[in-house]
């Protein structure tokens, strides 16, 4: 299906590839390319004479596009040869006939719809007019899986093309863009940060512990990932998920359109990774016949979120709040002076404390008086946080490309630009991306291509640390969580940014003054990735029917985080905070030498702050060989068979850097206490670590396609994976993956050829083998080392111990996937529906089993699950009005996955399955949410549940292993997703709306609910419905505020499950106004004036409202989860993007 | 036939290209370890000892716990009272019977994976001491699992009793399955380990020796290991040689340096390498360091008072009972708390370092080996030896004699039983000795076994008064097989 025509008029002047490449720069440097283009034309128009035979006559005409508009850079050939010219700029051309006899012209240009005109000597002058080419949903005449390209005739498979206008734009990172566009891909915009990867599904999960992302391949190569983020981990906030989408490094101009390929037949090329699905992306190259020079500009701004769409009370509410706790017996002087943490109550205590000795007073008097006035201050100030932390900044993105072609080689150069100054006073991210790309045809045999992709990226986040997880009270701790979001939604509006004269008002955390904004100042991430590839492209043609092609590319990324914590930071005042006896003996920053046990701890931080490093480096090269020969026998039987082999080399390495006593403000300088480090050493840790991962992998493949009379296709792939990541054991390593396919295209058969109604039909069928590599490595027993757990030095020792033992059975994970699909075009393709539903058995999954012990490893991962999932997913594209100036298309895509996981020897305690991430069970979905039974309020307002025994209880054991009193609530991915895109056309004006949906899943609440508060909680508007006096028991589910007196250790637990109870789950069904978009396209007539070749302006505002939501959100986004760290959600935005070419 | 061969020549040669790179996918993927010198199979042994501990259940279960129902900083967790209340228990957490199951088998797959690697080298003869000290720690897990999980040692049942699984080689397959020896098969096995590894065993190989089998704890381990099969002639033959010559210069100075530590001196001194009296220690996950002190079901004030009010014993005992009210406990232990994510963490391990055996017990072993011998005059030298560490009036011109130890008793009439004869002229002594020793290993569980040796029954009374009795030869005295362990075949123990 290879389309060559040569357009002579070029080809001498580029038979030499190196010349080509030296042209390439020519534009560039003198931007003059228009000019440059025509005389080559004429140039060669010259030459050509001289060569051809004598008795030529010549043709001419001017071909226009139907407003009458003459249209420059049309290709002009005559059929069956590969002679040809280009229109001029007024849409003129003149062509040379060579013989006397008659022919017939090709006219042709991107986007219309190309014509055949016959000629002859007689009719010199032929104007033609050619119409815009309908964009139809199925008119993908070429497919391509990023292995090869081949007839979608042979293609069997569920793939969906998407173009990369239909992709929702305005998206810096693409992967962001397939939301709702394609049926069966889920995107979930668990963080809105920019490289952070949206939580992507195809057909949902498949594996239950491993990886679900899909594969992601561009240009032929798999985008390996920097660092390995795992699917809970997405939703963390951890700085990690930054470098979380290799995706995030492309600039969304370059790319020419998506494929997702979805079932085991699309898929098989992928054999043993492509069990989550396949995203190939093809960028763009250079067109034959045409020079251009495009740029595009987009402006973007954002909304600050408003407390609106919050839950969040106001300063009054709130004060009422800690009114009641302070007459509850909470928030006394003395009990404040010994937390850790302190709002406006400790700032009250301090002033009373305060003794001016010049003017003889305290900063307040401590009169019942002085004290409600100060209060009654704080309570009307309703800060706006948001308002405070946010910024109205706007985000601009540029690229400029420069493209150009014909039948002797193609080039296509970018460049593009994105610079966000930040939505918050905490971050900024900034990108470059230079992108080149050259194909050449060295000899009629041999064809070359070359492509370099780089891009610089600069971003700066609130500085963070990982957050971890605490089973034993069912809770997540973050220390220093400083995300602006996270805070303006935790901190009570009754505090202050600035005080009365407009200096920091400080507040208590950590023992050491906190203000957010200096805080912001003073502790950051700045981080640094460098993404470059090189790639190459061989493919000679040995004979007629056979090809041989090489792949080759190499990819560098070295990402840097630097965590800066001036001395000014609360973090760093916290390492000093020593005030009093109280707070030296309980600040767990400070150093307790064990060795000396009477001894009071110390502070091991006297100056500067901290330079915590980390460095993430990844060295990948792939290589790929394949032969593939392609026979048409009659017309009627075409056959191709691809066979090949690929390797891929990947190392990476992570390395972290402690840096302490760093001064930021002495020249950096840094002031070492030996006794930090000690301090370190005696905890068990160290303060730099380096880990290293080598990857290494290799695969066979064949595949084998016949068809017959372009109504009956078989297909069949065989191939051959192996990698090192399973273990040292040779059994594991290698595994076959198969698959077999047909389709049916009953439009070719003579009862449907001349239907009316149906355009076509074709009926596709698949059965096969998938796989993916499982999360376990030990085919072979693995020992790691460390450093024993002893609290003194002299007794400690290096340490190593079995991680794993080895597991002679370890395999890949495994899928058996059937799927059956119809593509329908009816009316004349005006209506196109395609329908997939599939089946698919996961096997061999690897699971988090529960042994005996006796073995010596109580919990192992191992190949013990199973799970099934089924689904239904279509596209229905229609156009509903066509007219000259007025069209308006509807594009639906709807999917429903349900999964169920059949096997799975694990035995997970309540805290597992409660979580909002959910919990993985038997016969339940990959991730349930789980809740605990809530059983109303006691007499005391507390809350119960129906606990572990049955019995109701205020009390909740979350490590028990008994699960079954725990209530089902729902999976947490949705089981249907989708999206619905109307397009309206008037004239050159183009309306698009968009809408996205989910159904089915279960949000967990923010876990609001505490057995004790301070004031500088900020709560939920629930607590005005709180448990007051008894019997309110009978008409509300908001548990009490406890006092002081009534409060007790174990009522932590309570308060915690009922933050996990059935009370605190909303539903996370959907319906959102994704992006509406207003374009219009400058008229031919205005692009002449202006000397270009196309010209648009566009409006749009993205995730602008939700048309339906649990109305127990309050508001509030359901796709977002509060996770704080780096963490954003998706902003409300509005963009203005100007795009030209020439 | 010529594109024929063209075809055929290109697919070799592709297929040629990396055809070659067998060895292509032989890197190991990661920074694991490998396993090739006698000091890597040194290193790996420091895994081989459970990093967990029995204290929480097994002191919780005697007669050394009540019922302290509420007070401030109080704790109810349920491993702690399925404990008090002698429940299977349902929880896998710090503290609990499987949580100790677990540990044990991991640190016997530690030793067993030692053991394999010496097996297979060229030069065992450098590996002697590593194959030493891998069969005391097999035997020391496998010992104290089958004297929780089964019967104590019955020479007339042990043949047909229950034991814990034998685990002698590495699992390499997910789910293998396993059989419960007999006690006789555990015991058996256990001594030949015991025996062959003594032998083996050199200080000088250890960079840490208290956290690892020396001469002195591999002795100490076999004085224990005859005491509970009654063969008296080895128990004081192993003893002799942890003891040696003065055995009151080795114990816990209770009334001399102990006198003068604070409480945070104590609790860091009683648990360190540097104090003579600990012969073994282990690193192990446990929220015992303070559940002793803070959980419901513990040490009361009733018991305190038995125990340890010197108007009570008469004995001027030197412990140092602090704490008030609920919180009564003697400062033994204190949590390192090893936090995850970093030394400032929230979150972490609590840890204890528990002393897996210590001086007092190998001389408490010896005199009640020497009583059992009939050989008085020894056992109450022995006795002396430790009242001389631990009396705070202590006159070596009165050393504890016959007639002091007979008139405690001359009251008591209950009888001790074992799977030996034991003739009434010893009874009193043996109940001074298991005295002596509940008080002396308080907070530690060791009274536990003392308990299942000689068929004690316990009694325990709750906040609101009623009274809770394990006889003498309750089935609950061997705790039940660890759920998951059942579910994968494991013959239950009957209840």
């Amino acid at each position: 299906m290879k389309k060559c025509f040569n357009l002579g008029a070029l080809s001498s002047v580029l038979h030499k590839p190196l010349l080509f490449m030296g042209m390439l720069t020519v534009p560039l440097l003198s931007n003059a390319s228009n000019s440059y283009y025509e005389t080559t034309i004429t140039k060669h128009t010259e030459d050509f004479f001289t060569v051809e035979d004598q008795q030529a006559y010549e043709i001419s005409g001017i071909v226009k596009d139907t407003h009458g508009m003459p249209l420059p850079g049309v290709t002009v050939v005559i059929k069956g040869t590969t002679i040809g010219v280009s229109t001029d700029f007024d849409g003129k051309y003149t062509l040379n006939v060579a013989s006397g006899k008659n022919v017939t012209l090709v006219f042709s240009l991107l986007g219309m719809e190309t014509q055949e005109k016959a000629v002859s000597a007689t009719k010199k002058v032929v104007n033609v007019t050619l119409a815009e080419a309908s964009e139809q949903l199925d008119e993908v005449v070429i497919t391509s899986d990023g292995y090869r390209k081949i007839d979608r005739r042979l293609f069997t498979g569920a793939a969906t093309k998407v173009k990369k206008e239909d992709l929702l734009q305005g998206m810096p990172d693409v992967s962001r863009a397939l939301e709702g566009k394609v049926a069966g891909v889920s995107v979930q915009n668990v963080s809105g940060t920019f490289g952070a990867a949206p939580k992507i599904r195809v057909r949902g999960a498949s594996s239950i512990f491993g990886d679900t992302k899909p594969l992601w391949v561009v240009d032929g190569v798999v985008l390996e990932d920097v660092v390995d983020v795992s699917p809970d981990q997405l939703s963390s906030g951890d700085a990690a998920t930054l470098i979380g989408s290799s995706v995030a490094g492309l600039n969304a101009d370059d790319i020419e359109s998506f494929q997702i390929l979805k079932d085991a037949s699309a898929t098989a090329l992928y054999g043993a990774r492509a069990m989550n699905g396949v995203i190939v992306i093809t960028t763009k190259k250079g067109k034959n016949g045409k020079i251009n020079i495009s740029y595009k500009g987009e402006q973007t701004l954002r909304a600050k979120p408003t407390y609106k769409n919050y839950n969040i009370m106001n300063s009054v509410d709130q004060m009422s709040v800690y009114r009641e706790l302070e007459s509850k017996g909470w928030l006394n002087h003395a009990e404040i002076s010994k937390q850790s943490n302190g709002g406006v109550y400790k700032k009250m205590y301090d002033l009373i404390n305060t003794y001016y000795p010049s003017t003889g007073k305290f900063g307040l008097e401590n009169t019942p008086e002085a004290r409600a006035k100060f209060l009654q201050s704080y309570e009307r100030n309703n800060t706006d946080w948001f308002g405070v932390l946010f910024k109205n900044s706007i985000i601009q993105n540029h690229s400029l490309s420069l493209s150009g072609g014909n039948d002797k080689g193609n080039f296509y150069f970018s460049t593009s630009f994105y610079n966000d100054e930040g939505w918050t006073l905490a971050d900024d991210v900034s990108r470059f991306t230079v992108n080149a790309k050259a194909n050449v045809k060295a000899s009629d045999k041999l064809k070359i291509g070359f492509l370099t992709r780089g891009s610089i990226r600069q971003q700066t986040a609130p500085g963070t640390f990982k957050r971890s997880k605490n089973p034993v009270e069912g809770a997540y701790d973050r220390n220093f969580d400083i995300n602006p979001f996270s805070f303006a939604l935790n901190t009570s509006r009754v505090l202050k940014p600035y005080d009365d004269n407009g200096n920091y008002e400080y507040y208590r955390m950590n023992y050491a003054p906190f203000n957010i904004i200096e805080e912001l100042e003073n502790n950051q991430i700045e981080m640094d990735v460098l993404d470059l590839k090189v790639q190459g492209n061989l493919d000679y043609q040995i004979t007629d029917d056979l090809d041989y092609s090489f792949v080759g590319s190499l990819r560098y990324v070295k990402s840097t985080q630097e965590h800066k914590i001036t001395e000014k930071s609360n973090l760093a005042n916290a390492y000093r905070a020593d005030d009093t006896y109280e707070i030296a003996s309980s600040n767990r920053f400070l150093f307790s030498d064990l060795a000396n046990p009477n001894a009071l701890p110390v502070v091991v931080l006297p100056k500067g702050g901290f330079y915590n490093r980390k460095d993430d480096l990844l060295f990948n090269y792939y290589f790929r060989n394949s032969l593939n020969w392609n026979k048409t026998y009659n017309d009627k039987h075409i056959l191709n068979v691809l066979v090949g082999q690929e390797l891929k080399y990947s190392n990476r390495e992570n390395a972290f850097f402690d840096g302490v006593g760093y001064q930021y403000d002495r020249g950096g300088i840094p002031f070492i206490d030996y006794r930090f480090i000690q301090q370190q050493v005696q905890s068990g840790f160290s303060y730099y670590g380096m880990q290293e991962y080598r990857d290494r992998f290799l695969a066979y493949f064949s595949t084998a396609s016949y068809s017959y009379d372009r109504k009956y296709t078989f297909n069949g792939t065989f191939r051959y994976d192996g990698s090192n990541l399973l273990g040292k054991s040779k059994s594991a390593r290698w595994l076959p993956t198969w698959n077999v396919s047909g389709s049916w295209n009953a439009h070719e058969e003579d009862f449907l050829a001349d239907s009316d109604v149906i355009s076509y039909l074709t009926l596709r069928g698949t059965y096969g083998l998938t796989a993916s590599m499982g999360p376990a490595r030990n085919s072979s027993l693995i020992l790691m080392n460390q450093i024993s757990d002893r609290p003194y030095d002299s007794e400690r020792e290096s340490q190593m111990f079995i991680q794993s033992l080895e597991n002679s059975e370890l395999t890949w994970e495994k899928q058996f996937e059937t799927n059956l699909g119809v593509d329908l075009g009816l009316y004349n393709n005006r209506i196109n529906l395609s329908l997939d539903a599939y089946k698919r058995n996961g096997f061999d999954l690897i699971g988090n089993i529960r042994t005996s012990g006796i073995g010596g490893e109580f919990y192992k991962f191992a190949n013990y699950a199973d799970m099934e999932s089924k689904g239904v997913e279509f596209t229905l594209g229609t156009k509903n009005i066509q007219g000259k100036n007025f069209s308006w298309n509807t594009n639906l895509t709807f999917a429903h996955n349900k999964n169920e996981i059949t096997n799975l020897k694990s035995s997970p305690n309540v805290f597992d399955l409660v979580q909002s991430t959910g919990g993985a069970l038997e016969n339940y979905p990959v991730r349930g949410l789980f809740s605990i039974p809530f059983a109303g309020l006691n007499e005391d307002g507390i809350p119960t549940f129906i606990n572990e025994n049955g019995e109701v209880s205020t009390d909740v054991n979350f490590q028990s292993e008994n699960t079954d009193f725990l209530k089902y609530e729902g999976p947490i991915d949705p089981k249907v997703t989708g999206g619905l895109t109307n397009t309206f056309k008037y004239k050159n004006f183009k309306l698009n709306a968009f809408i996205s949906y989910q159904y089915g899943n279960k949000i967990r609440l923010h876990p609001s609910f505490k057995a004790r508060y301070s004031d500088l909680d900020a709560l939920p508007n629930e607590f005005k419905n709180r448990w007051v006096l008894p019997g309110d028991e009978k008409l509300t589910d908001v548990p009490v505020i406890l006092s002081d007196r009534a409060y007790d250790v174990n009522y932590e637990r309570t308060y915690n499950a009922y933050n996990y109870s059935d009370a605190r789950v909303a539903d996370g069904s959907f319906v959102r106004m994704k992006q509406i978009s207003l374009s219009y396209d400058f008229p031919k007539l205005v692009l002449d004036n202006l000397g270009l070749s196309n010209a648009q302006i566009r409006l749009q505002g993205s995730n602008l409202f939700l048309l339906y939501s649990d109305k127990k959100l309050n508001g509030q986004d359901p796709e977002f989860f509060r996770a704080g760290g780096v963490a954003m959600p998706v902003a409300k935005q509005y963009t203005m993007s100007l795009k030209i070419g020439f | 036939m010529k594109k024929f061969k063209t075809y055929v020549w290109s697919l070799i040669a592709v297929s040629g290209l990396f055809f070659s790179c067998s060895d292509y996918l032989e890197t190991v993927p990661d920074n694991r370890a490998t396993l090739d010198s006698p000091e890597k199979v040194s290193e790996l042994l420091v895994s081989a000892y459970p990093d967990a501990t029995h204290m929480n259940f097994t002191e919780t279960m005697t007669d050394n716990a009540g019922d302290k129902e509420k007070g401030d900083y109080i704790q109810d967790r349920l491993e702690n009272s399925e404990a008090f209340f002698w429940k299977d228990h349902t929880t896998v957490e710090h503290g609990t019977p499987a949580f100790y199951w677990n540990a044990c088998y991991k640190a016997i797959a530690h030793a067993n994976e030692a053991l394999k690697v010496i097996e297979e080298v060229d030069n065992p003869a450098n590996y002697s001491a590593q194959k030493g000290e891998a069969l005391l720690a097999r035997a020391y897990s496998h010992f104290m699992l089958v004297n929780l999980f089964a019967k104590h040692y019955d020479p007339a049942t042990a043949s047909s009793d229950l034991g814990v699984p034998l685990v002698t080689e590495p699992e390499t397959t997910v789910f293998k399955t396993y059989k419960r020896a007999t006690v006789e098969e555990i015991y058996t096995s256990l001594e030949q380990d015991i025996v062959e590894g003594i032998k083996l065993i050199k200080d000088d190989v250890y960079s840490v020796p208290k956290y690892h089998f020396t001469k002195a704890a591999a002795h100490a381990f076999a004085s224990r290991f005859y005491l509970y099969k009654g063969e008296w002639d080895k128990v004081i033959e192993h003893a002799n040689f942890v003891l040696g010559a003065n055995p009151a210069s080795k114990l816990r100075d209770w009334n001399g340096v102990y006198q003068s530590y604070t409480v945070n001196e104590m609790g860091a001194a009683y648990t360190k390498a540097d104090e003579p009296a600990n012969l073994l220690l282990s690193s192990t996950h446990s929220l015992w360091a303070r559940g002793y002190i803070v959980y419901r079901y513990a040490l009361v004030n009733d018991i305190k008072e038995e125990l340890f009010d010197s108007s009570v014993s008469a004995f001027n005992l030197g412990y140092k009972v602090v704490g008030s009210e609920t919180l009564f406990h003697i400062h033994k232990y204190e949590e390192y708390f090893k936090r995850v994510g970093g030394a400032n963490a929230n979150v972490g391990y609590p840890m204890l370092m528990a002393p897996l055996f210590v001086m007092e017990e190998v001389l408490f072993n010896r005199a009640e080996a020497q009583v059992m011998k009939g050989d008085y005059a020894s056992a109450l030298l022995d006795l002396d030896a430790f009242y001389s560490k631990r009396s705070t009036n202590y006159n070596p011109s009165n050393p504890i004699d016959e007639e002091e130890i007979r008139s405690i008793y001359e009251d008591d009439t209950t009888q001790l039983t074992a799977h030996y004869p034991v003739a009434e002229e010893k009874m009193d002594y043996l109940k001074f000795i298991l005295d002596w020793r509940r008080r002396d290993f308080i907070h530690s569980g060791m009274r536990w076994f003392d308990i299942r040796r000689f068929h004690m029954p316990v009694v325990h009374k709750t906040f609101n008064g009623n009274e809770l009795v394990l006889q003498g030869n309750d089935a609950r005295k061997v705790l039940q097989i660890p759920s998951s362990a059942i579910a994968a075949g494991i013959t239950p123990n009957p209840r």
